[in-house]
């Protein structure tokens, strides 16, 4: 099967740490992968190269056949959670979303109202968001993630703050999202959810990913 | 680019900014008219509109007035990381282009707004309901400054023409705030910056001598002798090269897209 994104013997450094070294892996289209690794060890730094929001010292970061920096700044349809989420904290969580939909005015109020419907934030409540507790705000980050039908998600830490309940329905939801033929990225400090997830495991150490699974 | 204007104008018209927009419109009619009716005296309409800016704070403390209107949101953006997640979705200078063209388009409609409305009431519905009191004994008008000869063609003129002015003056001084915003990680910093330049500078042209040249009597040219109209465009000019100077150094740092 074809990579959708491939990092080329890439290395990074990140406010003066040595985080990658001439590292080369692939993601496949239409699998789950999972990353872990130690805090610090570099988890965001990679999402954020693949994201095109840091380039490489050395290498290239390719993604559905573009690479960036060069033929494209940003990838395009990627759905992101890095390192955490991110609203306007006086606007409740429907308006957060429309916002960010209307950047691109791709969806409906109707899909986005389905979406928060979907990640166990009722529609129908006007809290703002500054009131939210932190499993709410994280529910809200995947819904942004979501809600465009994005083909590529990085979910840094998407399990953060949630209930066992809530785990449960994102885990299914991610299945689902996969079974549909997303690309899934995630970590998580939580050995189960990746073992339930992921059919492909990396774990980074010594200044590379090294595959577990 | 349509939606991101049509996204920057729905987030800008909250219900805090029209609070804000409504205080800075009506206050000084609600507020400084009654204060300085009948401890003045007043010949004709014009002398109460200049008296009405020159006596309150907005002289004073313009740009700060305006600032809380829009151009803490990108501020609020990063610090609440909402910008991490508008970046996968659209070219940030495009973002940021039209998040400054909707901060700028605000300030210049509520400025105007804030001169033009109490100009309205003073010039055309005062005399029916005459509010304020008037010299009548004797007439000797007193000049309005440098806008005088707008004045001297159409009174309505003068109230249209100087309401741009102070707005667009006005839009300019929140344009750098916002700039700054972009540069400085410290939003209050940045957002203060305008209005330090704006009392420094009144005040260093004051001690030089140079008052006419100063920023508050470029845009309220009150208490001050009339002036060739070239004057009032040297600090507007500073201000646009202040602007340019942002822009560049913004795209030279590359600030928001290495952040």
């Amino acid at each position: 099967m074809m990579a959708l994104i491939e990092l080329k013997n890439v290395s990074k450094s990140y406010k003066g740490l040595s985080l990658f070294e001439n590292t080369t892996v692939s993601f496949e289209e239409g699998k789950i992968y999972g990353i872990v690794g130690h805090n610090g060890s570099g988890k965001s730094v990679l999402f954020k190269m693949i994201c095109g929001f840091v380039f490489p010292d050395q290498g290239n970061v390719i993604v559905d056949g573009h690479e960036l920096g060069k033929s494209k700044r940003f990838p395009e349809n990627l759905g992101i959670i890095i390192e955490r989420p991110g609203y306007l904290g006086d606007k409740t969580g429907f308006e957060n979303l429309r916002y960010l939909a209307d950047i691109q005015n791709k969806i409906s109020d109707e899909k986005i109202k389905e979406t928060l419907d979907k990640v166990g934030i009722p529609h129908t409540i006007k809290q703002k968001v500054k009131n939210y507790s932190l499993g709410m705000k994280q529910k809200l980050a995947i819904a942004q993630a979501i809600m465009e039908n994005q083909e590529i998600l990085l979910l840094d830490e998407p399990f953060n703050g949630l209930d066992i309940d809530s785990v449960e329905n994102i885990r299914k939801m991610l299945k689902d999202l996969n079974a549909q033929g997303k690309t899934i990225i995630l970590t998580s400090h939580n050995n189960e959810d990746i073992e339930i997830l992921c059919e492909h495991v990396f774990r980074i150490r010594n200044f590379t990913l090294e595959q577990l699974k | 680019m349509k939606h991101l204007i049509s996204s920057e104008f729905k987030k800008a018209l909250s219900l805090r900014f029209f609070l804000l927009s409504m205080a800075l419109i009506f206050l000084p009619l609600i507020v400084v008219i009654p204060m300085i009716n009948g401890s003045y005296q007043f010949f004709r309409p014009l002398e109460v509109h200049s008296q009405l800016f020159s006596s309150s704070a907005i002289a004073l403390l313009f740009p700060i007035l305006l600032v809380p209107l829009f151009s803490g949101s990108y501020a609020n953006e990063k610090n609440d990381n909402f910008l991490l997640y508008v970046k996968p979705r659209v070219n940030l200078t495009d973002y940021l282009f039209a998040k400054g063209l909707v901060n700028g388009l605000v300030t210049l409609i509520v400025a105007f707004l804030m001169i033009f409305t109490p100009f309205m009431f003073i010039e055309y519905l005062d005399p029916f309901l005459h509010v304020i009191q008037y010299e009548t004994n004797y007439y000797e008008p007193v000049s309005v400054g440098t806008f005088e000869f707008l004045n001297e063609k159409s009174v309505f003129l003068y109230g249209v023409f100087y309401s741009l002015w102070v707005a667009i003056n006005g839009a300019l001084y929140v344009t750098v705030a916002y700039l700054l915003s972009i540069l400085i990680k410290n939003r209050f910093v940045a957002l203060s910056v305008p209005f330090l330049w704006w009392f420094i500078m009144n005040f260093v042209a004051g001690v030089l001598g140079f008052e006419s040249f100063s920023p508050v009597y470029s845009v309220f040219p009150f208490l001050i002798t009339s002036q060739p109209i070239w004057v009032v465009f040297i600090p507007f000019i500073t201000l646009i090269a202040a602007i340019v100077g942002l822009l560049i150094f913004i795209k030279l740092k590359k600030k928001v897209w290495i952040e």
